[in-house]
C-alpha cells in the first residue's frame, strides 16, 4: 500500500509542476507577443475606470517578475481575467460552455471506444484473413482522413442534402434550453448531438480498436489461450473470457489518455458543427484577439489533458500485477 | 485393449518458405492404463504429434494422411463439436509450462468450477467438492483454490494442472514435459504421485519428454522421435538398457546416471535437418557415425528386432559391437559424411 | 556515422521493396513529389486566378471539359488548386518530419544513455510536451505570430517530437546494455562516440518509422489550422481549399467536386506516412510512462 501512495503523490507532484511549468510558458507566450503588453490584459474599448481596475489586479505596471507571481497567484485563486469580447469574467465564458464540450467527448469516447473493443477482438479472431487486412485498411482511413473533412461530409450528406439531422449548433436558432437538465432531456439536442459526435468517434475508435486487436493477437498466442481450447471450452468462451479479458486492460488505460487527445481534437469539430464548447470558443478568442479567453481556455485544455495523463498513470499502477500480489497476500 | 491407435500419422505447416513435414508417418498404440514416454529433440514433432492427435493446432498446420483411433474410433473424422466433447473428458493434457496455462485473472477455483460445469455438467457444490477432492489427490490444501495462478510455486502449478487435468475423469492424460522447470526433487516426487493417480484412476499416459531419466521413471513404453519420424519404440526397459538405434545409443550418453558418476557426457554435434526439404534416406544419417551410403538414399521401416521392439535403422545385427562403441567419445566426433 | 546512415538507408530500401504496404506508400510520395515539380505544367490555371471567359467570372462552375473539378466561388479552377496543393503539404510534412525525427532522436539518444539528472529534466520537458494540448497550441501560437506558413511548422516543430523522444529513449535503454556497447566503453571510447556510433545507428530505423508518420500528422495539423482560418493566406493548400469550400456554403450547395477531392488527397499523403511507418500499433500506441 505504502508503495502506490508514495507512487501516487510522486505522480501528482509531477503533474503540477507540469501546469507550472505549461502556464509559466503561456505567460511568457502572452507577454512576448508584438505589440503593446498591456493589450494581452486589457481591451482599450473599456473605461478608464476598468482598464485601472485590471491594472491593479493584474500588476501591470509593474515589474514583470512581479506580474508573474500576481499571474500565478491569480491562476491558483482562479482569476483568469475578463473576456474582451464577452464582457464577463473569462471563468463564467468558459464554464458556460465547458459542459457542451464535455456531453460531446463523453458520448464520442464510449461510442469510438465500444465500436473499437469489438472491433478489434473480431479483427484479431479474424487474423490471416482477407476481412483482417481490409479492417486494418479501413481503420487506418479513419485515421488518416482529416476530422473536419469527414465531418464535412456528413453535414453535406446527412443535414443539407437529406435534413435528417440539423447543420449545426447546440440547438435551434433562436431558441435555447431553459437549463443544462431539459437540454439533456430534450431530443432535439440529442439530434444535434449526433453529427458531430459520430464524427469524433470515427476519428477515436482507431486506437482502441487496433491496440485491443494488438493486444488479443498477444494474448492469443498465450499458452492458457491454448489450453483452453486444449479443455474443449467453446470459442466464443475462450475468445471474451480468455483472450479479450486479458487483452483488454491496457486499453481501459489507453482510454484515460483518449480523453486528454479528444480534447485536443474537438477544436475541429466543433468548429465545423458550430457547436459552441470550449474548443470553438478557444478558436473565437484568437480569432478575435481576445487574449484572456485565450489564455484561460487553453489553461483549461491543457489541464484536463495533463490531469488525464496523471489518472491514466494511476489506473495503470493500479493494474499492475506486482502491486495486486502485494494487496492480496 | 487399444486405447489410441495412431496410424502413420503426418502433420504438416504452411510456411512462407514451404511446407514443413513436421511430423512425417507416424504410428504407435497404446493400451488402457499403458504409459508411452515420446522422447526427442526439441523440434522433433513431439508436441505436434500430439496436439495433431487432438486437433488444437495452429492455424496454418493441417493432417494430410493419417487415422487417429481412439476407442476404436478414428477421431480426425470427428466434426470441431465432437472433438470439443472429447477433449479434457476423455483426453485430457497437463502442459509444458503450467506457469502460463491458466488465466491469469481468474482463481483456479473459478478455471476448475467452469470446466467442470460445463462440460462435466456438475452443479456448484458437486463441483466444488470434487475440486477440493482433486486438490488432496495431489497434496495440495483446498484454500489454494483461492489463489490466482501467478501466486503458486513452480510445484504447486505443476501439482495444480495436474488436478485439473483429472477433473472429468479422462482415460487419457498427456503431459508435455511435466516435470523439466522443476529442481530434481519435486521432479521424483510430482513423478511418483502421477504415477500413484494412475494407477488409482486407471489412466492411460502419454508423456512428451527429451530428458530420457525422467522417461525411466514413469513410462512402460518409449517411441524415440527424430525429425519428425520414429526411429524406435518399443518397452521402456529394454530401450534404456539396450536400445537398438543410433539416436537412442546417442541419447544415453547426454544424460547423467547417478549410478556412475564418472560417467562421460557426450553429446551428438549438429542440428536436425530442415523439415520443409527433407533429406532423402534416414533422417539421421548425417550425425550419424554408424552410417553408410545406402543411409543417404533409402529411408530405414521401422522393423521388429525383438518382440515389441521396433528399430528403423539398417543395422541389425551388430548392435551390442555398436552399442560399446557409442560409449566412447571419438565415435562421435568428426562425423563425416 | 556516416556509414550508419548509409547502412540505415540501404535497410530503409531493402524494407521499401519487400513489404507490400512500405511499397506503395513510397510510390504515392513519389507520385505527390513529381505533381508538385511539374505543377506549372499539369495544372490548367494558376490556383490564385480568378478566371474569365470572355467577361464572366467562372464562379461556381460545375466540373467541365476546362475545368476539371469545376471552380470555387471566386472563379478559381479547383483542379489547379489541388495539384499546387501538393507542395506546401510536401514541403509542411517533411520539414516537420525532418525537425521531429532530428530533435526527437536527440533528446531520446541524450536521455536514455545518460540518465541521472540528464534524463530527469529531459524527460520533464517531454512530459510538458505531452501536456500541451497540440491544436490548441498551435493554434495560439500561429494566431500570435502570425498566419505564415512557417510559423505552423515552428508550432508542430515545438511539440511533435515528444512521441519519437519517448520511443527513443525507451530502445536506447535496451542498446544500450548490450555487449557491444559495454565493450566500447571498456576499451574508452568517449561518450559522443559511443552514442553517434554505436547505440545511434540501432535506433536509427525507429526514427525514420517516426519521421513518416510525422509527415502524416503534420499534413493533418496544417490542414486543421488551415481549416480554422489560420492559414497562410498567400498559400494554397489543401486545407485552406476545404476552409474555402465550408465558408462559402460548398456544403449546403452539395459542391461535393469542391471539398471531396482535397480531403482525399490529404488522406492519401497521410496513409502513405502509415504504410511506410508500418508497425500499426506504433501509429497509435499510447505510450505509457515505464520509470
Amino acid at each position: 500500500m505504502n508503495v502506490r501512495w508514495k507512487y501516487i503523490l510522486k505522480r501528482a507532484g509531477q503533474m503540477i509542476l507540469t501546469m507550472w511549468i505549461i502556464s509559466t510558458i503561456l505567460f511568457f507566450i502572452f507577454r512576448l507577443m508584438p505589440g503593446n503588453p498591456l493589450v494581452a490584459y486589457i481591451d482599450p474599448t473599456f473605461t478608464e475606470e476598468q482598464q485601472q481596475i485590471l491594472m491593479q489586479q493584474f500588476g501591470l505596471d509593474q515589474p514583470l517578475w512581479m506580474q508573474y507571481v500576481i499571474f500565478i497567484k491569480n491562476l491558483l485563486r482562479g482569476e483568469l481575467g475578463q473576456s474582451f469580447f464577452y464582457k464577463d469574467s473569462v471563468v463564467n465564458v468558459i464554464f458556460k460552455v465547458l459542459p457542451n464540450t464535455i456531453y460531446l467527448m463523453l458520448s464520442a469516447l464510449i461510442i469510438a471506444y465500444f465500436t473499437g473493443i469489438v472491433g478489434g477482438i473480431f479483427l484479431a479472431w479474424k487474423r490471416g484473413e482477407k476481412v483482417e487486412t481490409a479492417g486494418i485498411i479501413a481503420t487506418l482511413f479513419t485515421r488518416a482522413a482529416p476530422q473536419f473533412w469527414v465531418g464535412m461530409i456528413l453535414l453535406a450528406v446527412f443535414s443539407f442534402e437529406f435534413g435528417i439531422f440539423p447543420s449545426g449548433g447546440v440547438s435551434q436558432a433562436g431558441a435555447s434550453y431553459a437549463s443544462e437538465f431539459h437540454k439533456l432531456l430534450s431530443l432535439d439536442f440529442y439530434r444535434h448531438l449526433f453529427l458531430p459526435a459520430l464524427t469524433l468517434s470515427i476519428y477515436l475508435l482507431g486506437l482502441p480498436l487496433l491496440l485491443m486487436r494488438s493486444n488479443m493477437l498477444d494474448v492469443m498466442s498465450e499458452s492458457y489461450v491454448e489450453m483452453a481450447e486444449m479443455r474443449g471450452l467453446s470459442k466464443l468462451r475462450i475468445m471474451f473470457k480468455y483472450a479479450a479479458r486479458n487483452a483488454f486492460l491496457p486499453v481501459i488505460t489507453a482510454m484515460a489518455v483518449g480523453i486528454g487527445y479528444a480534447m485536443g481534437g474537438n477544436v475541429v469539430i466543433e468548429t465545423v458543427f458550430s457547436w459552441p464548447g470550449l474548443g470553438r470558443l478557444l478558436v473565437n478568442a484568437v480569432s478575435t484577439s481576445d487574449y484572456p479567453l485565450a489564455q484561460g481556455a487553453f489553461i483549461l485544455i491543457a489541464g484536463v489533458m495533463v490531469f488525464m495523463n496523471f489518472v491514466a498513470d494511476i489506473i495503470y499502477s493500479l493494474l499492475d500485477p506486482r502491486v495486486n500480489i502485494e494487496s492480496r497476500r | 485393449m487399444s486405447l489410441l491407435k495412431v496410424n502413420n500419422l503426418k502433420v504438416h505447416y504452411e510456411t512462407s518458405r514451404g511446407i514443413s513435414q513436421a511430423v512425417d508417418g507416424i504410428s504407435f498404440n497404446l493400451d488402457r492404463s499403458q504409459s508411452l514416454g515420446l522422447v526427442g529433440e526439441s523440434g522433433c514433432g513431439k508436441s505436434t504429434t500430439v496436439k495433431g492427435i487432438v486437433r488444437v493446432m495452429s492455424k496454418n498446420a493441417f493432417i494430410p494422411e493419417g487415422e487417429v483411433y481412439y476407442k476404436d474410433k478414428d477421431i480426425l473424422k470427428y466434426s470441431d463439436q465432437e472433438m470439443r466433447d472429447l477433449r479434457w473428458k476423455d483426453i485430457a493434457m497437463v502442459p509444458q509450462a503450467a506457469m502460463d496455462s491458466l488465466n491469469p485473472v481468474y482463481t483456479v477455483k473459478n478455471q476448475f468450477l467452469e470446466v467442470m460445469r460445463i462440460k462435466g455438467k456438475l452443479n456448484k457444490k458437486e463441483a466444488l467438492d470434487r475440486a477440493e477432492m482433486l486438490f488432496r489427490k495431489v497434496g495440495l490444501s483446498k484454500e489454494l483454490l483461492n489463489y490466482y495462478p501467478h501466486q503458486f510455486s513452480g510445484g504447486m502449478k505443476q501439482r495444480a494442472v495436474i488436478a485439473l487435468a483429472l477433473a472429468l475423469n479422462p482415460s487419457l492424460i498427456i503431459t508435455d514435459e511435466p516435470v523439466t522447470a522443476l529442481d530434481v526433487i519435486v521432479q521424483h516426487q510430482i513423478l511418483k504421485e502421477l504415477k500413484g493417480l494412475r494407477e488409482e484412476f486407471n489412466i492411460a499416459l502419454v508423456m512428451i519428454t527429451h530428458d530420457i531419466s525422467v522417461v525411466a521413471q514413469t513410462c512402460d513404453q518409449i517411441a524415440v522421435m527424430y525429425a519428425g519420424k520414429i526411429v524406435e519404440k518399443g518397452p521402456a526397459n529394454e530401450i534404456l538398457k539396450e536400445p537398438l538405434h543410433p539416436y537412442t545409443m546417442g541419447l544415453e550418453n547426454s544424460f547423467p546416471d547417478i549410478t556412475k558418476p564418472n560417467k562421460q557426457l557426450i553429446s551428438i554435434e549438429g542440428a536436425p535437418p530442415e523439415l520443409i526439404n527433407p533429406p532423402k534416406g534416414c533422417r539421421f544419417a548425417a550425425r550419424c557415425p554408424f552410417s553408410e551410403e545406402i543411409c543417404l538414399k533409402e529411408e530405414p521401416k521401422l522393423k521388429e528386432l525383438s518382440p515389441g521392439h521396433f528399430s528403423a535403422c539398417i543395422h541389425q545385427s551388430d548392435l551390442d559391437e555398436l552399442r560399446e562403441k557409442s560409449r566412447e567419445v571419438k565415435t562421435w566426433q568428426n562425423i563425416a559424411i | 556515422m556516416k556509414e550508419a546512415i548509409k547502412n540505415a538507408l540501404i535497410q530503409s530500401y531493402k524494407f521499401l521493396i519487400n513489404d507490400k504496404f512500405a511499397l506503395t506508400g513510397a510510390v504515392i510520395y513519389l507520385v505527390f513529389i513529381i505533381i508538385a515539380l511539374v505543377a506549372p505544367y499539369i495544372a490548367p490555371y494558376d490556383p490564385h486566378e480568378m478566371v474569365k471567359v470572355g467577361s464572366e467570372y467562372m464562379f461556381n462552375k460545375p466540373p467541365s471539359q476546362d475545368f476539371l473539378l469545376g471552380t470555387t466561388n471566386m472563379g478559381r479552377d479547383i483542379f489547379s488548386q489541388l495539384i499546387y496543393g501538393v507542395r506546401p503539404a510536401l514541403v509542411v510534412g517533411f520539414t516537420a518530419a525532418f525537425f521531429v525525427m532530428v530533435a526527437g532522436t536527440l533528446v531520446g539518444l541524450f536521455s536514455g544513455y545518460y540518465g541521472g539528472t540528464t534524463d530527469s529534466i529531459l524527460m520533464r520537458i517531454t512530459d510538458v510536451a505531452f501536456g500541451i494540448p497540440f491544436t490548441p497550441f498551435v493554434i495560439i501560437l500561429v494566431g500570435f505570430l502570425g498566419p505564415s506558413i512557417w510559423n505552423i511548422v515552428l508550432a508542430m516543430a515545438l511539440l511533435l517530437w515528444r512521441d519519437t523522444a519517448r520511443v527513443i529513449r525507451s530502445q536506447v535503454l535496451t542498446v544500450r546494455e548490450r555487449s557491444f556497447v559495454e565493450a566500447a566503453r571498456v576499451s574508452g571510447a568517449s561518450d559522443l562516440r559511443i552514442i553517434f556510433v554505436y547505440i545511434a545507428p540501432n535506433i536509427l530505423p525507429l526514427s525514420f518509422l517516426y519521421g513518416s508518420l510525422a509527415v502524416g500528422w503534420a499534413i493533418l495539423t496544417e490542414a486543421s489550422v488551415s481549416f480554422l482560418g489560420f492559414g497562410d493566406p498567400d498559400v494554397i493548400s489543401w486545407g485552406y481549399m476545404l476552409n474555402d469550400a465550408y465558408v462559402s456554403q460548398a456544403l449546403s450547395r452539395g459542391a461535393y467536386h469542391w471539398f471531396v477531392p482535397p480531403g482525399i488527397f490529404i488522406m492519401l499523403a497521410v496513409m502513405a506516412g502509415f504504410y511506410i511507418g508500418r508497425g500499426s500499433e506504433e501509429i497509435l500506441h499510447p505510450q505509457l510512462k515505464e520509470y
